[in-house]
This record gives structure tokens, C-alpha cells and sequence, in this order.
């Protein structure tokens, strides 16, 4: 069930080709509407100075410590434009996944319309369902890593080297990320599940959820965990080659950046991809649970 | 052979030569060498350490010799370990008084304590019930540090004193340079320490501070210590002898030193020790050591350094590290030697110290803490930078011994300057040190590399205008000014100073101040009086303006244009007896004719390229004679001319000296250059050149020599501006945003 769930997912890739470009288009939008003022901040201080030069060459002490010294006193200013960037990229978010989820239910060519028509349809419950999510991360996820913490602060308040510190970290962050991915799936689920079943009360959709994944857990999870493999690995392959790029003259970085933009389209591509696959999944489950 | 032969043989000569070399080095040797006399202080003290309750018990023996000239009524002592003791005490509500990131905290059951169980001179008198706490600097505190006896009789000047004392002690784990952890201990500030005396001031004998170090008087030091056998221990000077109790299974270890102003010594079951020599020949070669000489201005005998015996203690995770930490210390023998004199001990001990103490990165005479990592990076100057920092204060603040109460910069940022050219010379930039449980980062991301220059720089601009670099320690604004001040502020200058003197200069200033004040307890004044002989310029100016007070250095270029010089000026003119109108027309029609002029002259370029450089000098001395003309109002010029206008500017409020003044750089579309100098007195000047050609860039401080100026984007001005970089940074952020936001949806 698993690889089949895969291949659906897949296929909803290449089907909505045009749907990872309507996300890339979107956040792009956001992201330049945020290094606007970054771009004029920089303006502002080399655009006619020799130290410009230094820019070209990548970060330094310099140049950077000269931006700080200028801007120390936007601090406040700066630090409530990275706030309102937040609070714009979560209702994007949501949005975006709503966009997906109608994709992913039209069977019919999907236009920029129909991706904000569907955004708009499915933003309330995705967002009673994050405001939920929240919530778990905060009551659950919080004292559980406080818990750990104190567990392993046993083990390393007295300890005679690094060591114990070293793996109780490594520790508890790969236990609090299984925790993590869990509470993701769960409520990723319950998003395609009421998505699914047209279904607009999120207590009501998380209680649907917990009854379709409870005997079906492990296969659930790994689909999600292969998704989101599929993203790390992604990344990694990615850092990898840029660290070997040559970033010094003028065509390498526009090349690197070339590359990056390629990269983020792949990223969005996985989203799509995880989507996809789990919508499948949760369909299949759907119809195995219901009674014969 | 017969005697008369051997007198004239090349043997007896070579050997004459040779001996002479030996004794002149030799003699050179001895003139950095610990003085002959006995220093004013002397300690005998035995301490036993029960690693099981985390305590030392000890007798001490001071002979205190009264060099003031004055006569002495009593004794003031250091009781460091006190601070530790209760909330009361000034380091603690000192530290309770900062925040953020610089907080420190005490932590409950961690508290540390000294007791002086009795004090009395060597005929048997009792001063125990004249002790008192003194409480100067915070009256209002229950501080302990600070604890004076009086003398039945003062203590007249060349007499000495002998006393005798008993102390035990707690040993703090406040995680503040000293501390336990397990069977493993850092024992610093452990001792009953006096003050020092001074004449005209009396006793200079400050409490523990939150933002301090330590001050006392050269010693002789001889200290034996007590632990279980098993234990590796090491301290300040030289192990003398060793004696195992095999029924009690104690072992004491005596250790001795001359000249030193104090001792720190470690113990555990399980370091990992490992003991190399310093061979100065197999370190340093002999194009190094001539070209050392000739920056120094002296010759390759007079850099003679000698062997060195190399301690090193590691922890046992970090026992691969060894050859990192051996590589670092050579690295600071030699150069330290070489640019500041030769080390005057026969070892040197380097200790990393217990894990969770707060030990690390911390100097005593002859012994010093590092620190490092489970994990490193090659790219990393970490450990290396705090081994050589902490070698380093060997030189400034143990043998040049400042107060580091009240001048802290004379050894930390000395020391950090130093610290930075050895590393610069030795291993070359470093990327920038951040990890993540104890991984370092700069494995997965290409982090900057840097110069320690550059991060002095770029830490200290911001706080210029808070507390001068002079200033007693616990009277900075916080403990971050205090840090930045001493060490990168005070380092940021002494980079400017050496590129305004010169390298040469400015370390045959650095090697005459050690040299003079070896063994002594110089002042801020002495250093700038060293380095104003040896510069031959006065440098009162320097000290006074970035020393001695709290100002923001910025100059910078604030405007630059360029405009056509009019070909004819309009209105009436007299000339020759008639009164001439030069009116709109006229001027357009001269224009028209530069115009042309300029289309012919392009046309012409590329064959003419090779002519170019005849005609550009015919040109200069066509516009010479021009300007050597009278003006006329009829001149037509033949060319066009610009007006260049630069206007520079004095942000900040500290000053250049008229001595120095400031240069600025000129450049020219057609590639000549010109300089002007500036005085920098008042608020801005303006420079006005006519040329032919545009300026493309005007520069303040073209050679960089102003490191302590805090915005170097304004140093320079160009008439065009350059985006390409700054695309490059934008789009950077471009993608880190668009990163962002893609990981965010990802996470919610």
C-alpha cells in the first residue's frame, strides 16, 4: 500500500506542475516584498563606496560589522518587520495548503483562480486545525522536552566530561523530532481527512483522524517520514554542491542562484509530492474502514 | 702543541670567538632574566586537598619585605575565595546587577569560602583579633575579600616581616576560575595574597569583583601539595620533589618558583600529561630569525631564546587534540619571543582543564588554562587562539605585571593585539567559531574567515562612546563594556597605532616596554611614554583621545561632484579698454565646438592609443601654462574642464593629531591620482581640482590605517555607483527568505 500511495503521490506531482509554480510564485512574491527594504538599506550604505567590492566577495567582518554599526538603532524596526513577516507566512501558508488540497481534489485542469478559490474555501479549518496543532505543541510537546530535560540533566549535571552533554543532546532532539514528526502527521492528516470529507469541525475531523490512523499507525507514519526524507535529502544534496560551487565571479553565484531557485521548486514539488501521497493514503484507509 | 703556537693558531682565536658569542648571548640572555636580588615577597605554604569534601586545609609562611619607604602599621590580604560565599559579597551583587547573556548567577550549594583560622608574626604574636573585612568600594556589602591585621608595632621601610598563618578553605563551584568536578580540581586564588603597598597611596588591595582580575607582588614561591597518590597534579613553577606516603596513599609534590606574583595549581586521577621540549633552533629559521632581527632592528643574536620545557595537560577526551595544542604553544614561544624577549622560566604548564569548572581560558605565571571541544574544525582557530592568548599573558600581566584591577586593557588588550599577530603569522585567518552541541558549524556552512584585527574592529565600534578604555574595571557600564573596552577597543587601537608607526616600531616599542618593565608594575603612562621614545613622536595625543576618553573616530568622505567648468562665463567684461557682453549664444556656440573637439578626439582614440600617453602629458602642460595665465574672459577653452568638489567630513568627536593628518585620495576617470592632506580639526573641509577629467572616487585613509574608525563604508565615495555586489547580498537574502518560508509552512 505503501509504494502505491508513492505512486499516486507522484503522479499528482507531475499532474500539477503548474500548481508548483503558482507556490514558488507566491512566496517569492512575500520574500521580495521583505528584501525590498534590505536591498535599499544596502543601497543606502555601499552603493557608492569602494567597500561595494567587499560585497562581491562574500560575508566579511568588514562590511558586515559596518551594516550593523549603521543600523544598530533599527533594531526595534527590524525586529518587528522579521514579526509582521511571520504573521504574513502563516496565513500564506495555510493558504497555499489550501490551494493544494483543492488541486489535489479537482480532476480538471486547475488555474491560479481555482488555487485561490480553494485557498479561500479551505483557510478556516486549516486554521482551527493549526490553532489546535499549536495548542499541542504547547501542552504537549513543551513538558514532554521538559521532562527529558530534567531526565537527562541526571545524567550530566555530574558529569566528568563533554560527553554525556553530547549524546543526552543528540538524544533527546532525535526523540523530541520523532515526537515532533508524529504531532505533524496526526494533524497533517486530519487537514486532508477533513479536506476529504468535506467536513468543517476540526475537533470533529481530529477525532475522525485519530480513529482512521490508531490501527493503521506505522504505515501512515512512514509515508510521512518518506516524504519528508525525500526533503532532507534534497536539501543535503543540495548543500552539497553549492559548497563545492565557486561563488567568487560574477556568473558563478547567478548560477548558484540559479540552482537555488531550481532547488526550491523541487522543495515546493515534495510538498506537492507529500500531499499527494498522503491524500492517497488517507483515501485508501477511508475505504478500507468502511464496512463491507 | 707549544703554548705560543696554540696562542696564535685559528683554533685559540675560533674558540676566542666563539666563547665571545656564548657570553654575549649569554649576556643578552641574562638582561631579560629574572633579577639577581629576591623579590620583596616570600611564601613557604603547604595545602592538602580532600577531594571528598571539596576542601583544602593550609599553612603559609609570608616574609613581606617594606620597600615603600614608608612605615607600615598593618597587613591588608586577598581572601578570594570569599566572594563565593554569600550573595553578599561585591561580586555577586555585582552580578545581580547585570543581565542578559553577561548574568551570572550563583548556584545554590556551590558556594566557596575561606577562613583564616589564625594569623600571627613568627615570634608567636597573635594579629588574628585586630582582623577586620574592609569594605572600601561597596560599604554597604557583607564582601570578605578584603581582610586587614594590624602590626603591634609599624613596620619601618627595608624591615620584613614574617607571618604565619593557617587557612582552610571550601573550594567554590561557582563555574568562575576555580572549581571542581568529580575527583578533579582548579585551585586559583587559593591562598591568604597581601596586597601590594604603595608609596604615597597605602595598600592597594582591591575586593573581588565581578569584572576584574587580580594584582600582587613578585614572589618567591615554594608550595608543597598534599593529594591522594594517583592524583596528576600541576602547578605554577617547577616540581622540586616528590614524596609518597604509601600507608596514607598521599603523595606531596613540592613545587618552587622566583619572581612570579602567584600560583595556581590543578590535581586529578586522570589527566593526560605529556612533558616536550622547546628547541629553538628545530622552531625558528634562520630566514625568520634575520628577518625578525631586521624588522627589530637588531641583530639575529640578540633574538637568542631559549629551551623551553612544554607541560601539557589534557583532558582524556581530549587526548587527540595533543599535537593542536602543542603546534599553538610553540607557535606563541616563538613569536613571543622573538617580538617581545625570550621566556625567562625553564617550563611553561598548559592545562585543560576539568570539564564544568569555568577554568578555561585563564593565565597564572608559568601556567595556563585553555579549553577546548569534543569536536574541532581544521578551519577553526579554536583551540589555538586561547592557547596562544593565555601563553601570551605570561608576557603581559606575569612578567610585565599591571594592575589589573584598575588598567586592565595594559595586559588584556596588549595581550589581545599579540595575541592576533601570532595568530595572523602563524596559521593565517580562522573562520568564525560557533557550534552546535559541540559540533562545529563551520563543517556544514562555509563561515567567514577572519583576522582578529577584523573581529576587534568590528566588536568594539560599538561601544566607543561608552566608557573609556581606561577606567577601574568594576566602574564600566556593564560587563560587556568592561570586555569589549579592554580587550577589543583597547586591541582595535593598538592595531591603528602600529599601522600609523609602523610594524617595526611599533614592536621595537612593544620589546623596550617589556624589556624596561619586566618584573615591575607599569602604568598606561609608562606604556605611552616607551612607545613615544621609541617612535621618536609624542604620543600623548593617542592615549589622551582613545585611551583616555569615550569618543566615536569617524571620518568620511560626504560629498562628491563633478561638473563642467563653463567654457565662458556670462555678463559684461572689461578688457583692453572695452567693455565686452558674453551672452547665452556665445557660450553655447563654445560648446558646440568642445563637443565636436570631443567626437574628433573619440574617433581618433583607438589608433592614437599608443600615442596617448604624449598626448596626455602635452595636454598637462598646456593646462600648466593655462593656469599660469591671467584670466580672461575671452579664453576659450580647448578642453573641457571639470570642477571636482569633495567635501570631507568629521563624524565622530574624537580628533587626528595635526602630526597625523589625514590622507586623502583622489582618483581620476583617466586613471591620475592626487592626494590632499587634512588636519581633521574642524568639522569638514572642502577640496575643490580642476581637471580635464572627472573624479571617479575620493577616499579618506586610503592605506586603512584608522582600524578604530567606526564606519569604514564612508571612508570612500564614488561618482557611480556599484550595485553589482549588493545584488549579489540582496539576492542572497532573497533565497534565505524564500528558505524561510518554505521551511515555516513545512514546521506549522
Amino acid at each position: 500500500m505503501i509504494i502505491r500511495v508513492l505512486k499516486l503521490g507522484l503522479n499528482e506531482t507531475l499532474r500539477g506542475k503548474r500548481l508548483i509554480f503558482y507556490l514558488w510564485a507566491l512566496q517569492a512574491f512575500l520574500a521580495l516584498a521583505f528584501t525590498w527594504p534590505f536591498f535599499l538599506l544596502l543601497r543606502k550604505t555601499f552603493a557608492h563606496s569602494s567597500l561595494a567590492a567587499n560585497l562581491s566577495r562574500g560575508t566579511d567582518l568588514i562590511w558586515l560589522s559596518d551594516i550593523i554599526y549603521n543600523y544598530q538603532n533599527l533594531t526595534p524596526f527590524l525586529s518587528g518587520l522579521g514579526l509582521t513577516l511571520i504573521f504574513i507566512a502563516i496565513p500564506l501558508s495555510l493558504g497555499i495548503d489550501g490551494g493544494i488540497l483543492g488541486a489535489l481534489k479537482s480532476e480538471n485542469s486547475f488555474l491560479f483562480r481555482d488555487f485561490l478559490k480553494a485557498a479561500a474555501f479551505y483557510f478556516y479549518r486549516l486554521l482551527k486545525i493549526f490553532l489546535l496543532f499549536l495548542l499541542s505543541l504547547l501542552f504537549l510537546l513543551l513538558p514532554f522536552s521538559r521532562l527529558l530535560s530534567s531526565i537527562f540533566n541526571l545524567w550530566t549535571e555530574k558529569a566528568a566530561s563533554a560527553w554525556p552533554a553530547f549524546w543526552a543532546g543528540l538524544i533527546k532532539f532525535l526523540i523530541l523530532l520523532i515526537v515532533y514528526s508524529l504531532l505533524r502527521m496526526f494533524f497533517d492528516y486530519a487537514r486532508i481527512i477533513m479536506a476529504i470529507e468535506d467536513n468543517r469541525r476540526a475537533l470533529k475531523g481530529l477525532a475522525r483522524t485519530a480513529i482512521l490512523l490508531s490501527p493503521r499507525l506505522f504505515p501512515a507514519w512512514a509515508v510521512f517520514l518518506l516524504c519528508s526524507l525525500a526533503s532532507l535529502a534534497l536539501t543535503f544534496l543540495f548543500f552539497l554542491i553549492l559548497r563545492h560551487m565557486p561563488t567568487s565571479d560574477l556568473f558563478a553565484f547567478w548560477l548558484s542562484f540559479a540552482l537555488g531557485e531550481i532547488y526550491l521548486l523541487l522543495r515546493l514539488a515534495v510538498k506537492v509530492f507529500t500531499f499527494g501521497s498522503c491524500f492517497h493514503w488517507a483515501h485508501l484507509a477511508m475505504a478500507q474502514s468502511q464496512p463491507a | 702543541m707549544k703554548a705560543e703556537n696554540f696562542l696564535n693558531s685559528r683554533a685559540f682565536f675560533s674558540g676566542l670567538i666563539l666563547l665571545f658569542l656564548l657570553s654575549t648571548s649569554m649576556n643578552l640572555l641574562a638582561s631579560w632574566q629574572k633579577p639577581a636580588e629576591s623579590p620583596p615577597v616570600s611564601y613557604h605554604i603547604k595545602v592538602s586537598l580532600d577531594p571528598e569534601k571539596a576542601m583544602i586545609s593550609g599553612e603559609e609562611e609570608i616574609i613581606w619585605e617594606n620597600r615603600s619607604g614608608e612605615a607600615v602599621p598593618d597587613f591588608w590580604l586577598h581572601l578570594y575565595w570569599n566572594a563565593f560565599k554569600n550573595e553578599g559579597s561585591v561580586f555577586f551583587q555585582e552580578a545581580r546587577a547585570e543581565t542578559g547573556l553577561a548574568s551570572v548567577r550563583p548556584r545554590e550549594g556551590q558556594w566557596g569560602w575561606i577562613d583564616l583560622e589564625s594569623i600571627r608574626l613568627s615570634d608567636g604574636r597573635d594579629l588574628k583579633p585586630t582582623l577586620e573585612f574592609i569594605r572600601q568600594e561597596r560599604p554597604d556589602s557583607l564582601d570578605e575579600t578584603v581582610a586587614r591585621v594590624f602590626f603591634p608595632e609599624p613596620i619601618k621601610p627595608g624591615e620584613k616581616v614574617h607571618l604565619i598563618l593557617t587557612f582552610k578553605g571550601k573550594v567554590p563551584a561557582q563555574g568562575m576560575r576555580v572549581g571542581f568536578r568529580r575527583q578533579a580540581f582548579f585551585i586559583s586564588q587559593w591562598y591568604p595574597k597581601p596586597g601590594i603597598y604603595e608609596a604615597g597611596r597605602g595598600w592597594n588591595c582591591h575586593a573581588y569583583h565581578l569584572n576584574s582580575e587580580f594584582y600582587a607582588d613578585f614572589a618567591r614561591f615554594r608550595v608543597e601539595i598534599t593529594t591522594p597518590s594517583g592524583f596528576v597534579v600541576a602547578a605554577s613553577g617547577k616540581e622540586i620533589s616528590r614524596q609518597v606516603d604509601e600507608a596514607a596513599r598521599k603523595q606531596t609534590i613540592v613545587f618552587a618558583e622566583d619572581w612570579i606574583h602567584d600560583f595556581a595549581w590543578t590535581a586529578a586521577p586522570d589527566y593526560f600529561k605529556e612533558e616536550i621540549d622547546y628547541i629553538p633552533e628545530k622552531e625558528i629559521s634562520q630566514e625568520e630569525l634575520k628577518a625578525t632581527a631586521k624588522l627589530l632592528g637588531l641583530s639575529p643574536e640578540d633574538l637568542t631564546l631559549p629551551r623551553v620545557k612544554m607541560i601539557i595537560l589534557l583532558r582524556p577526551e581530549h587526548r587527540s587534540q595533543l599535537e593542536r595544542h602543542v603546534r599553538a604553544l610553540k607557535a606563541a614561544i616563538k613569536y613571543y619571543g622573538l617580538w617581545f624577549g625570550p621566556y625567562p622560566y625553564e617550563q611553561i604548564t598548559l592545562v585543560d582543564p576539568p570539564y564544568g569548572t569555568g577554568s578555561g581560558g585563564m593565565e597564572y605565571p608559568t601556567l595556563f588554562t585553555a579549553g577546548t571541544s569534543l569536536f574541532l574544525s581544521r578551519e577553526v582557530l579554536s583551540p589555538e587562539g586561547v592557547i596562544v592568548h593565555e601563553f601570551g599573558h605570561n608576557y603581559w600581566y606575569g612578567l610585565v605585571a599591571n594592575n589589573e584591577f584598575e588598567e586592565a586593557w595594559l595586559d588584556e588588550g596588549l595581550n589581545t593585539y599579540s595575541t592576533g599577530k601570532v595568530l595572523a603569522r602563524a596559521f593565517g585567518p580562522g573562520r568564525l567559531s560557533l557550534a552546535l552541541n559541540q559540533l562545529p558549524l563551520a563543517w556544514f556552512f562555509k563561515l567567514p574567515k577572519y583576522y582578529d584585527w577584523e573581529l576587534d574592529r568590528a566588536t568594539s565600534i560599538h561601544i566607543a562612546s561608552t566608557d573609556p578604555i581606561v577606567r577601574l574595571s568594576w566602574e564600566f557600564l556593564n560587563r560587556l563594556s568592561y570586555g569589549l573596552n579592554v580587550y577589543q577597543r583597547a586591541s582595535a587601537c593598538l592595531y591603528t597605532l602600529e599601522r600609523l608607526l609602523g610594524e617595526g616600531k611599533m614592536l621595537r616599542g612593544l620589546r623596550e616596554f617589556q624589556q624596561r618593565f619586566r618584573f615591575r608594575h607599569p602604568r598606561s603612562e609608562d606604556f605611552f611614554q616607551v612607545m613615544s621614545e621609541v617612535a621618536g613622536q609624542d604620543l600623548d595625543w593617542f592615549y589622551r583621545t582613545f585611551f583616555l576618553s569615550a569618543q566615536t573616530f569617524d571620518y568620511g568622505i560626504a560629498s562628491l561632484r563633478s561638473r563642467l567648468k563653463p567654457a565662458k562665463l556670462m555678463g559684461l567684461f572689461d578688457e583692453a579698454g572695452l567693455r565686452k557682453e558674453i551672452g547665452l549664444k556665445d557660450i553655447r556656440k563654445v560648446q558646440e565646438n568642445l563637443a565636436s573637439q570631443e567626437e574628433t578626439r573619440e574617433k581618433e582614440k583607438e589608433p592614437a592609443k599608443q600615442k596617448g600617453k604624449e598626448m596626455k602629458e602635452e595636454k598637462r602642460k598646456e593646462n600648466r601654462r593655462a593656469e599660469k595665465a591671467p584670466p580672461s574672459a575671452e579664453k576659450t577653452l580647448k578642453s573641457k574642464i571639470y570642477l571636482n568638489e569633495i567635501i570631507v567630513r568629521r563624524y565622530g568627536e574624537a580628533r587626528i593629531s595635526p602630526d597625523f593628518p589625514l590622507k586623502i585620495k583622489i582618483v581620476f576617470e583617466d586613471g591620475s591620482e592626487e592626494i590632499r592632506m587634512w588636519d581633521g580639526q574642524e568639522r569638514w573641509a572642502r577640496f575643490l581640482l580642476e581637471k580635464e577629467s572627472r573624479v571617479r572616487l575620493a577616499m579618506v585613509d586610503p592605506e586603512n590605517i584608522w582600524v578604530i574608525d567606526s564606519n569604514w563604508a564612508n571612508n570612500s565615495r564614488t561618482l557611480e555607483s556599484q550595485n553589482q555586489g549588493i545584488w549579489r547580498l540582496a539576492a542572497s537574502f532573497f533565497f534565505i527568505l524564500q528558505n524561510f518560508l518554505l521551511t515555516l509552512s513545512g514546521l506549522i
